[in-house]
Parts: C-alpha cells; sequence; structure tokens
C-alpha cells in the first residue's frame, strides 16, 4: 500500500515552504577533498574484486590464439564470440547436472532431519537431550578431512564408488551437525507455548512438527539452506576424493580438470564454464536470499 | 461442562527440594469461575498446568467430572486453554488459528466455519478471520486466543494470566468481557492471576497460593471480610491490610494510649504475649486518642484520601496506611490518632500468622 505525504518529507511545518538552501558551495570542496581518501579505499576494494570477475568474463569471449598471441590486458576481439560457451557447455552441463544431483537431495535430507532433530531436542522434553545436542556439538569440531579415507574405503566395500551416492551421504552427513545446533537455536527463540497449544489443540509430536514447526521455522531453513548450499556446491575435496570417473564429476572437480581435457590448456572454454558456474550459483542465491531477506516470522506472541 | 477435583495433587520439579504445588485439595463446581492467586512462584501456573496437562502430577490425582485424568493426554481431557502470551500460530490467518483444534479432530470444513464465524462473532472478530495476527493488536490477539479456547466447546476453560499482556484501561474492559463471556457460555473455569483485584473482581471463588500450598478459598467477600491466615489478609485487599504486632493487655491489646478489647477465647489460643493486629485502612478512623501515626504521604484520590505514615512500636517504625475524607486530609509530617473499629479486627498469631478469633 502506498501513502500520498501530505506535506513534502522536507518542507518546514510551519509555513509549508521549504527551508532556505544553506550556502554550502562554499565548503563543498574542502568537504570533497577530506573525503578522498575515504573513496580511493572503496575504489582500490571496488576493484580488487570486480577486476577478477571482469577479466573471467572477458576471457570467456577470447580465442586461444588471443590469448596467446595478444597483450594479457587487450579486450577480446569479438564480444560475440560464444564458441567458448558451446565448447564448455558441452562437458560442464553433465558436471552441473551431477552437482545438482548430489548437492540438492543431501540438502532436502539434511534440512529434515536437521529441523526434525532440532525439534526433537528444544521444543520435547526428554531425558539426556542436552547430551545429545552436545555430542552433536562435537560433530562440528571433527575435521572431517581426516575421515576421508576411511570414509571410502566403507564406500568402496559398500559398492557404492561408481555412484553419486558418497557425496549425497557425506554432504548430509558433514552438514548435519551445524544444522542441528543452528535450528535447535532457533527453536529456542521460539515461545514453547505455541507448541503447548498444538499439543492442547490435539495434534500429535509428528503434527506439530509438519504443521507448526516447518512453516514458523521457514526463514530459518531457507538461511541454513543457502549457507549449506555453497558450503556443498564449492566442495573440491570431498568431491575429488569420492568420484572415480568423469561423467560423475561435480562442477568444482569438473573445472579443476577442465584444462587438461584438450591435451593443452584451454584458457577460453575454461574462462566460460566458471562463468556458467558463477551464474547458476548468482541465480541460486538470488532465489534464496529473498526467502532469508523476509525476516523472521513475527506476531506468534505479543508484539 | 464438569467439576475438577484436584485430590492432594503434587508436583515436584526434578531436583527441587520443595514441592511447587504441595498436596493441593480443591474443588471446583460446575459452571464455577475460580481464580488462583498468589505472588510470582506461588505454585498457581503450576497447578493450572497440572490441570492442562503440561506438567506431571508426582502424587495425587486430577479429575474432570467423574474421569480421573492424572494420567490421560492434554488432548484427551476435553478442555481449552489460554495462554498468557496467546501462543497463537503466526503463520495462519485468525479464522485458521480458531479453527485448527477442529481441524486435527477431524471436523468437516463446513461445519469448521460454522463454528469459527460464531466464536467471531461473540468475541467481534468477524472482520478479522482473513488476517494474520501480526497484523492485530494485543487486545485483537487476545480476544482471537480466547476464540481459539470458546471454537472447541470444550468442558473446562483454563486461563493463565491472559490480561497481563494488555495496557491498564484494555485489562480492564477484557476483564469484565471475560467474566461476563464466562457466565453467559456456563462453562468452568480456571483462571490464574497474581493480581488480587482481578482475582477479586473476576472470581466466583479465589483460591489464594503460597510456596505451594493453598492458603484459604472462598468468595472474594469472604477472603476479604475473614482471612484465614496473615498472608491472605494482606494479599487481598489495595492497599494492603495493616499488620500490627501489638503486646496483650489486661482487657484487651495495646493499641497506642488505648486499649483495643478483644474475645479473650482469640488471646487465649495465642499463646503468647504478643499478637498481630489486622486493620483495613478503612476501618481506622481518625481520634483524638489511639495509635500516633506520623503522617509521610498523602495520596488524594478525589472521595477518598489515603494517608501512608508510620507508628513505632516497641522502638520499630512500622508503615501504616489509613483511609480518610479525601475533602479533610491532615497535613504531611503531622501526627494523627487513630482508632480501629473493633468489630473489623482481625487477629493472628505471631508464630504462624494463622487467624485466631
Amino acid at each position: 500500500m502506498t501513502t500520498t505525504p501530505l506535506i513534502a518529507p522536507h518542507a518546514d511545518l510551519r509555513t509549508g515552504e521549504r527551508p532556505a538552501p544553506r550556502p554550502r558551495r562554499r565548503r563543498r570542496p574542502m568537504r570533497t577533498l577530506r573525503k578522498l581518501p575515504l573513496y580511493a579505499v572503496v575504489a582500490l576494494l571496488l576493484v580488487s574484486v570486480l577486476y577478477p570477475l571482469v577479466w573471467l568474463v572477458l576471457g570467456a569471449f577470447k580465442t586461444q590464439d588471443e590469448f596467446l598471441n595478444s597483450p594479457t590486458w587487450a579486450l577480446p576481439e569479438d564480444f560475440t564470440n560464444l564458441a567458448n560457451f558451446g565448447d564448455a557447455w558441452g562437458s560442464v552441463s553433465q558436471y552441473l547436472l551431477n552437482s545438482t544431483l548430489a548437492v540438492f537431495p543431501a540438502l532436502l535430507v539434511m534440512l529434515v532431519i536437521g529441523t526434525a532433530a532440532g525439534f526433537a531436542l528444544e521444543i520435547m522434553v526428554w531425558k539426556g537431550r542436552n547430551t545429545v545436542l552436545l555430542v552433536f556439538l562435537v560433530g562440528i569440531m571433527v575435521p572431517w578431512q581426516m575421515i576421508l579415507l576411511p570414509l571410502f574405503t566403507v564406500y568402496f566395500q559398500a559398492g557404492l564408488t561408481q555412484t553419486l551416492w558418497p557425496l549425497i551421504i557425506t554432504y548430509t552427513a558433514t552438514g548435519l551437525p551445524l544444522t542441528v545446533f543452528l535450528m535447535a537455536t532457533y527453536f529456542r527463540a521460539i515461545p514453547r507455548e505455541v507448541f503447548e497449544a498444538a499439543t492442547l489443540d490435539g495434534a500429535s509430536m509428528l503434527r506439530s512438527l509438519v504443521s507448526i514447526a516447518f512453516p514458523m521455522m521457514k526463514n530459518a531453513i531457507f538461511t541454513i539452506a543457502l549457507v549449506q548450499f555453497f558450503f556443498m556446491w564449492n566442495d573440491l575435496l570431498i568431491a575429488l576424493t569420492f568420484t572415480t570417473r568423469d561423467e560423475l564429476r561435480t562442477v568444482q572437480a569438473g573445472l579443476l580438470n577442465f584444462t587438461g581435457e584438450f591435451g593443452v590448456v584451454q584458457y577460453g572454454p575454461t574462462f566460460a564454464a566458471i562463468c556458467i558456474n558463477v551464474l547458476v550459483i548468482l541465480a541460486i542465491y538470488l532465489f534464496l536470499n529473498q526467502r532469508v531477506m523476509r525476516g523472521m516470522a513475527a506476531g506468534a506472541v505479543k508484539g | 461442562m464438569a467439576t475438577v477435583v484436584y485430590d492432594a495433587a503434587t508436583r515436584l520439579y526434578p531436583g527441587a527440594d520443595r514441592p511447587a504445588v504441595d498436596a493441593l485439595d480443591l474443588s471446583i463446581e460446575d459452571g464455577e469461575f475460580l481464580v488462583l492467586v498468589g505472588p510470582s512462584g506461588c505454585g498457581k501456573s503450576t497447578s493450572l498446568r497440572m490441570l492442562a496437562g503440561l506438567e506431571e502430577v508426582d502424587g495425587g490425582a486430577i479429575r474432570i467430572g467423574d474421569v480421573d485424568v492424572t494420567d490421560v493426554a492434554p488432548k484427551d481431557r476435553d478442555i481449552a486453554m489460554v495462554f498468557q502470551n496467546y501462543a497463537l500460530y503466526p503463520h495462519m490467518t485468525v479464522g485458521e488459528n480458531m479453527g485448527f483444534a477442529l481441524k486435527i479432530a477431524g471436523v468437516g470444513k463446513e461445519e469448521r466455519a460454522t463454528r469459527v464465524r460464531e466464536a467471531a462473532r461473540i468475541l467481534d472478530l468477524e472482520q478479522y478471520l482473513d488476517r494474520k495476527p501480526k497484523a492485530l493488536s494485543g487486545g485483537q490477539r487476545q480476544r482471537v486466543a480466547m476464540g481459539r479456547a470458546i471454537v472447541r466447546q470444550p468442558q473446562v476453560f483454563l486461563m493463565d494470566e491472559p490480561l497481563s499482556n494488555l495496557d491498564a484501561k484494555l485489562r480492564v474492559q477484557t476483564r469484565t468481557e471475560i467474566a461476563s463471556l464466562q457466565r453467559r457460555l456456563g462453562v468452568t473455569t480456571v483462571y490464574v492471576t497474581h493480581d488480587q483485584v482481578e482475582a477479586m473482581t473476576m472470581g466466583d471463588r479465589v483460591a489464594v497460593l503460597k510456596d505451594g500450598v493453598l492458603q484459604q478459598v472462598g468468595s472474594p467477600r469472604e477472603l476479604y471480610d475473614r482471612p484465614a491466615n496473615a498472608f491472605v489478609a494482606g494479599f487481598i485487599g489495595s492497599p494492603a491490610m495493616n499488620q500490627l504486632e501489638l503486646p496483650v493487655v489486661d482487657g484487651g491489646v495495646q493499641f497506642g494510649d488505648s486499649t483495643l478489647p478483644v474475645d479473650r477465647a482469640a488471646l487465649a489460643l495465642a499463646g503468647d504475649q504478643r499478637v498481630l493486629v489486622g486493620v483495613r485502612p478503612e476501618d481506622l478512623q481518625l481520634a483524638e486518642h489511639g495509635l500516633p501515626v506520623t503522617v509521610d504521604v498523602v495520596e488524594e484520590l478525589g472521595a477518598d484520601g489515603f494517608v501512608y505514615g508510620h507508628t513505632v512500636i516497641a522502638g520499630a517504625e512500622h508503615p501504616v496506611v489509613v483511609r480518610v475524607d479525601g475533602r479533610r486530609v491532615p497535613a504531611r509530617s503531622s501526627t494523627i490518632h487513630v482508632r480501629p473499629e473493633p468489630a473489623r479486627t482481625h487477629l493472628f498469631a505471631t508464630t504462624d500468622g494463622r487467624r485466631l478469633d
């Protein structure tokens, strides 16, 4: 709903007129000068963040010849040259599919189990729940790099190494402790009475979880999903350890091997492939972030 | 509709050295409005939550109607509760909030809508049915919480300080609304509050608790006129009753420079040379002789005035409050003499505060 202000926001309320502009012209150069170091620092930061990205995009349009023979800082000769993207897409599409197939099921399972565990640990009353929460906390402290090799043996013996299952299972397991811990914290912020009211209304524990907890925790779930998504999507070590064939590689593991694909380093397609990856992540971020920014649910209790 | 009986119901929290509710014996009539009142930490909310099934009962039993519900799940007790913070579901509309219990109970969509609309009509919430709780004011949220209870047509209403989040004016208004609604619906109601004014104005009967122990149950008038002990005497009534420890003399109790005649039998019960005399501020009258009181503050309320002063008994200062005519109030720092109306004094033992007369 929009409202039109009756009086311009800066108008003087007594006279209904705008206040006379102060004579600022003489002071302006001084102020600009004083702020110059600040502007310089901001500009430097912007360049250092943006330039690699610009360089990445520019590189994606360059041919192999330009990379080898033109000066490093030269602009691409032809901005309509999408051949690199075409080359890259051939294999990146498979990697993207693998990443999607590994990350999203893991994310889903992790969030469902994490929310349920947070609910059980904070809302349900049972002996030893604090100890269990502590055990989950210990899980956060385990350096998962250390358990990769034993895990590989387990997956190998279970015959899972030729599939994406090792990735799904490992991502779920490594993401779970932090998810449970965060969910428990979010649940703590919800007044117990809401769930007690549900109990008195006749809701079973499962019903409370599905009808009350999940909708109320929607924003928390999206926040955790966003954090964990980047961790999983950008993972290299786990993907590299557990994928044995090129058809199973995720984006990150795939990009690492991209350079060597044609015997020589193919800069153009590599840059294009990285561009595609960045764009996909950006799109997912924008989607999830919208939900995160909506803020936590309000109005359950007296506001 | 049903009776509610607490039969020596006890709740001992794990790790606590004394029970939060200690052998509570209380019987609530069908359709009665009973108020549980007491200072914070007295066990009133715990008693209510025991009845709701949200707290375990460690000893004794609780019965609703003829059914022993001590070990019955909350949802099977046929009760509805209004929480202090309303505990509305923020993601549901007002209508969905009110109909949630019916939905779970498997009530058909049309009947559900009819019952929700009926409750909304009673509570004047019809135009808000499609809103979310966050778009409502505090008073409206409170009514939604009431509506959620009404819709279920339960045997017993439980209310846990439902007015304490409202501002003073709305609280007074809602107080009357709840009381009249309860009388109209005729549903047995247990209401918890720490506010003795609420207790006195709303309840058919009031139960006063302290440290998990029931002190007295009775009509507001009984509690005011014949408090069972010094605690109830001090808790009920505003400003609080004056309680002075006075020496027993021949023919009564030494009250300043006069003697207050009291029943011999009562004095014999005291078994001590001192008794606790309780006099309400309105039962003290200005006089030529009596207890000297130095005036500290005078509160003028128009028709009445309250004199807050102190008196010295056996070398120690004791506060005294006197109600006076609002148009003839004594000056600050002056000394006045007060005498009680003998028929309106209360005698308590100094040892355990029990009533003697």
